[in-house]
């Protein structure tokens, strides 16, 4: 995803003058919407990390100074400088071709946008059944056609909605005939995208399905599908623009080896939550940790019952977890409002479990908030679904919820969601038989009547 | 059971189990030398270099499948099957298990190094009785990952560790089989009878990216273990946590180093979609203390064909630490042991003004342009 460039260093002394016994160091990043942390080891001084939300000032002793910059690719920008007594130096980080693409300002690709219903692109996708109102869908020049890898990879590609009766189903690109590949290009690699500004329906779980030919394993003669939820609507976590609506990007990249031959990825593209959920991926909980501040500030807002994104409330709390911050007395409220995203009913129990007591009557809230969420089908972030695993088997150690039919039931659609879902997602992906995808979809409900349900979890 | 150190009563203390499954004898390919030779390598390393001023080692158990057998210090080493496995965990007074729960502040560090297979979230861990011949349960001999950390929360260390190298690929024939996968529990979960309320802190770092295999080199050790080990002697140490800035190894930061070396170009490979990953609950603890930093210094130029016109030279003060004459045409990579904590590195002829480098985890590089 992420191309890497770099750029050297780039000292600017400023003609400022201040007091001698100090000094002071600019920091900026480009483009100046990046939101990383940065750490600096001055000479006699310790290692501080500061949060640059695009250019920060920072007062530093005099001497030399090394300022590093990890990204979440595994990338790592060093530069030194020393800085004057009274004078301001300054180091520019360009990261312009190094951040995550949930980071970067949208469309600058230059892809075309449509925001009403018909043709896409230069004519050879068309849109079918959709309303498009509530889409914005980004696409690319389709090549002429030829040998199509995508033609043998991908058959269809559909939105999915939750409804009270089972979920909707909307193909979004049905295939025109022959003369239409599936081929999409760009200047950096093949890849169809997506961009996902509102569910079909406000407020319902939502998600892209991907179908994939059969055979896609030699011993898997069924048509298989890659499903991934979608965090959807997303309302902005950034201070400046909080509580706006931001599209959800979703790429799917050929990749040989990757189930079906397909990487799906889905880009959150918030610059805090995005790069928080990028540092947890890649490893770097040192990075992450930076971004505690913002984290304890969507708590807060959750806590006053600010809920106005969900799915941010639960991923921040699925960080915080991660982080081993304690302060997440406000996940029962986000599991009370909002108890339709099945992570709510996931991160509350899971923090409830961390601190469990034998014996105490919070193994009821735990039981209940864990069994709901089977209930709602699969959680939207991926670690949620070890979450919910894990704890529904805790639960059904447990001598009160031994016997509990709703337990074992929920324990082995939770068993049946992990064995599908791939790891190393941000957002849950299955891939799994076409024919058994509205089983998992629906919840521990579809699961008990499905040929999935083994009858008596273990 | 083999334990070859054990410590007397030291508490808190780290109790590890080192697994290397080399030798499948039901497989086609029934050798897999790196993991037996890795095994020993993360052994040898509790052994000697392991340091943690608060909570010292305490034991170590090894089981360690190859053909021939291996040894430690003359003595023969208990096979990794299943069995055994199960029995050096136990759930005995003499077990992994039990030593590593007389303290809530122990570590409990597990270490498997073999073959290893996924479907979707579920892992499982081969030892060397796995068969897997249709008709029968393959996974019978297969440790079931997901059940495995669920259980060792009934552990009263707080702090666990899974250092787990081995495949994550999925074989077709998993595929064919019914969902969920379920290999053997060996420690059953147990909330009635949690035994503090102390959140635990589980790290667990994977040697490769899901769907991918894990290597290892012939002759030598499996790269997820030899660049470990690498990284524990100082790239992977950290100071922004510690009170007074001591530089320490949390285990969370080993995956990312592994990845901050190979994009700056100072291993021995390249990782590609093989890049070690972390999971569990992510948030660790202090592992590892080193004694001394041990830090890679990448030096050349740029071009890089201009790397052949010059002799390196890393100086501290006026004294010569290293040189690298006569001139390559690649990249020079050493590594250098903190204290100095900067050096000053020349390109001779001269020509090109000198660079001051301050030697910092998890790497460094100088290029002269």
């Amino acid at each position: 995803m992420n191309r890497m460039s770099r750029r050297a260093a780039n000292l600017q002394p400023l003609p400022r003058e201040r007091s001698r016994e100090r000094a002071w160091l600019r920091l900026e990043l480009k483009p100046l919407q990046a939101v990383l942390p940065v750490l600096l080891r001055s000479e006699s001084g310790r290692a501080t990390t500061i949060l640059v939300r695009g250019s920060t000032e920072t007062e530093l002793p005099p001497g030399l100074v090394t300022a590093e910059l990890r990204l979440p690719s595994g990338e790592l920008l060093v530069q030194e400088t020393t800085l004057s007594p009274g004078a301001t130096a300054q180091l520019i980080f360009d990261v312009s071709g190094s951040q995550p693409e949930a980071t970067r300002p949208l469309y600058q690709d230059g892809g075309l946008i449509s925001k009403a219903p018909g043709v896409l692109g230069l004519g050879s996708w068309r849109l079918e059944s959709l309303d498009l109102a509530s889409y914005l869908l980004l696409s690319y020049r389709p090549v002429p056609a030829q040998a199509s890898t995508w033609e043998k990879r991908v058959t269809g590609v559909s939105l999915r909605s939750k409804q009270e009766t089972g979920w909707d189903r909307k193909p979004l690109f049905p295939r025109g005939g022959r003369s239409t590949p599936w081929i999409l290009v760009d200047e950096e690699s093949e890849a169809l995208r997506f961009t996902f500004l509102e569910p079909p329906d406000e407020m319902s779980l939502s998600a892209l399905q991907v179908d994939i030919p059969a055979p896609s394993r030699p011993d898997s003669p069924k048509p298989m599908a890659l499903l991934t939820l979608l965090p959807l609507p997303w309302q902005s976590t950034s201070e400046e623009s909080r509580g706006k609506p931001r599209p959800i990007r979703h790429i799917l990249q050929p990749e040989p080896g990757a189930p079906g031959g397909v990487h799906p990825e889905t880009l959150i593209p918030d610059p805090e939550m995005g790069m928080v959920l990028a540092y947890l991926e890649s490893g770097d909980v040192g990075s992450a940790l930076a971004y505690q501040h913002f984290l304890f500030e969507l708590a807060e807002y959750a806590r006053l019952g600010l809920m106005w994104n969900p799915f941010a409330a639960a991923a921040g709390a699925y960080a915080m977890l991660c982080l081993g911050t304690q302060r997440l007395a406000w996940t029962e409220r986000l599991w009370r409002l909002c108890s339709w995203v099945p992570d709510s009913g996931i991160v509350h129990a899971s923090l409830l479990l961390r601190h469990f007591r034998p014996g105490s009557e919070e193994l009821t809230v735990i039981r209940d908030a864990l069994v709901g969420a089977a209930w709602q089908g699969p959680p939207v972030f991926s670690g949620g679904v070890r979450r919910l695993v894990d704890g529904l088997a805790q639960v059904a150690s447990t001598r009160q919820f031994r016997e509990d039919p709703e337990v074992r039931l929920a324990l082995g659609y939770a068993r049946a969601l992990a064995g599908m879902a791939l790891p190393g997602h941000q957002c849950t992906t299955l891939f799994a038989p076409r024919e058994h995808l509205d089983d998992l979809l629906g919840g521990a409900a579809a699961f008990e009547h499905s040929p999935l349900n083994p009858g008596d979890p273990p | 059971m083999t334990v070859v150190f054990q410590a007397p009563a030291v508490t808190p203390a780290l109790h590890a189990l080192v697994v290397g499954v080399g030798h499948y004898p039901n497989l086609s390919n029934p050798t897999l030398g790196s993991a037996a030779r890795s095994a020993l390598a993360m052994a040898t390393w509790l052994k000697e270099e392991y340091s943690n001023p608060a909570v010292p080692l305490g034991s170590i158990e090894l089981l360690v499948s190859s053909n021939p057998p291996s040894t430690w210090e003359g003595r023969p080493l208990d096979a990794a099957t299943f069995a055994n496995f199960e029995a050096a965990v136990g759930n005995n007074a003499s077990g992994w298990f039990q030593r590593a729960s007389s303290n809530e502040d122990n570590i409990a560090l597990i270490y498997f190094c073999g073959h290893g297979l996924e479907k979707g979230q579920q892992s499982g861990l081969l030892f060397q009785d796995f068969n897997p011949a249709p008709g029968r349960n393959r996974l019978k001999d297969s440790l079931d990952l997901l059940e495995f950390s669920g259980g060792l929360e009934s552990c009263l260390a707080r702090k666990q560790l899974l250092i787990l190298d081995a495949c994550r690929d999925t074989p077709s024939w998993l595929y064919a089989l019914p969902s969920p996968l379920l290999g053997r529990v060996v420690i059953p979960r147990d909330l009635d009878n949690r035994p503090t309320q102390q959140p635990r802190q589980l790290v667990i770092l994977r040697s490769t990216a899901a769907e991918q295999p894990a290597w290892g080199d012939p002759g030598g050790l499996s790269r997820f273990t030899q660049g470990m080990l690498n990284a524990l002697r100082g790239p992977a140490a950290d100071d922004r946590f510690s009170e007074d800035g001591t530089w320490e190894v949390r285990p969370e930061t080993i995956p990312i180093t592994l990845l901050h070396l190979d994009k700056q170009g100072v291993l021995p490979w390249s990782w590609g979609p093989n890049a070690p990953r972390l999971g569990g609950d992510t948030a660790g603890f202090v592992f590892h203390v080193p004694r001394s930093l041990e830090i890679p210094l990448r030096i050349g130029c740029e071009p890089t064909a201009h790397n052949a016109q010059y002799v390196f030279l890393v100086k501290d003060d006026q004294r010569v630490l290293a040189a690298r004459a006569p001139p390559a045409a690649r990249d020079w990579v050493i590594t250098l042991e903190v204290p100095p904590t900067s050096v000053v590195v020349e390109a001779q002829p001269a020509g090109k003004p000198a660079q001051a480098v301050k030697l910092a985890p998890p790497c460094r590089k100088v290029t002269f342009r």
